[in-house]
């Protein structure tokens, strides 16, 4: 048995980095395809999905506008209407590669908090690791 | 049964089956709603509604770029915990330990930075303290 597992890239993760009241325990840094910005995001395996706001979507290109894929959701701020769509997010490393991942994001109306990285849709098929010691974030696709 | 029966037949069991497919998404039965959508697919490949549920249900894709693009964000990230309160209800485009935008539109920030030319800010939206 081995227990080595390797990665493709390496980033860094920021502990509690604060989102007005709330306090992100573990934000991870992404871009949207095709943009240089950077977007700091709660890394969430207890969430469904990654979640965005609508600001969010439309800035970065992942909204047409059209509402095909609605869905009323749960949320730790409630109850929300939205609905899913594909993403192309991108995990910048520091060292070795960037991943790409098409993701699936519930765009939801109202929602005030962060962008969140959550299971299904993105990190259910992206292998990762956070190492406390340095805030080590890393990464590799399956 | 007349081919306008058997279509209005085909439409209405199209349509409650995207309710419940929704309702199975709602409900956090995911792998049941992506196998359903298989379903729906071969029942009707051309419907765009069933093309966009398969596409968004489906699951993810990540592939390694072969490319380092990231760089570290500690100056940004120094600054917003020093300064982002300042700036209630806006999105903040930080590079270094400068603020180079800010606006409640995103879209103005973003314009902003194309314009001015500046790549590989970080995003931050800082919330309004609720009243």
């Amino acid at each position: 048995m081995s227990l080595s597992q390797s990665y493709r890239g390496r980033s860094r993760y920021r502990s509690d980095y604060v989102h007005g009241l709330d306090q992100l325990l573990v934000a991870v840094t992404c871009r949207a395809e095709g943009s240089a910005d950077v977007i700091p995001a709660l890394l969430d395996t207890g969430a469904e999905w990654c979640v965005a706001a609508p600001a969010l979507a439309a800035a970065f290109g992942w909204s047409d506008g059209e509402r095909i894929a609605d869905a009323t959701l749960s949320t730790r701020f409630g109850s929300m209407e939205g609905y899913l769509a594909r993403v192309s997010l991108l995990l910048p490393a520091l060292e070795g590669s960037d991943v790409r991942v098409e993701a699936t994001c519930f765009i939801a109306e109202h929602w005030p908090g962060p962008l969140v990285i959550g299971w299904k849709g993105c990190l259910e098929r992206i292998r990762f690791a956070l190492d406390p010691v340095d805030e080590s974030f890393y990464f590799a696709d399956l | 049964m007349g081919d306008a029966a058997l279509t209005t037949r085909r439409a209405s069991e199209l349509s409650r089956s995207l309710t419940r497919l929704r309702s199975m998404v709602e409900q956090g039965n995911i792998e049941g709603a992506r196998a359903f959508t298989r379903d729906l697919e071969r029942q009707w490949p051309e419907d765009a509604r069933v093309r966009e549920w398969s596409r968004v249900l489906a699951p993810p894709e990540a592939e390694s770029t072969g490319q380092s693009t990231g760089r570290g964000m500690d100056r940004e990230f120094g600054w917003l915990e020093e300064h982002a309160h300042e700036h209630p209800g806006c999105w903040l485009a930080v590079v270094g330990d400068c603020l180079v935008a800010s606006d409640a539109d995103l879209a103005r920030v973003r314009a902003a930075l194309s314009r001015e030319r500046i790549e590989g800010a970080l995003i931050h939206f800082q919330p309004a303290p609720p009243r």
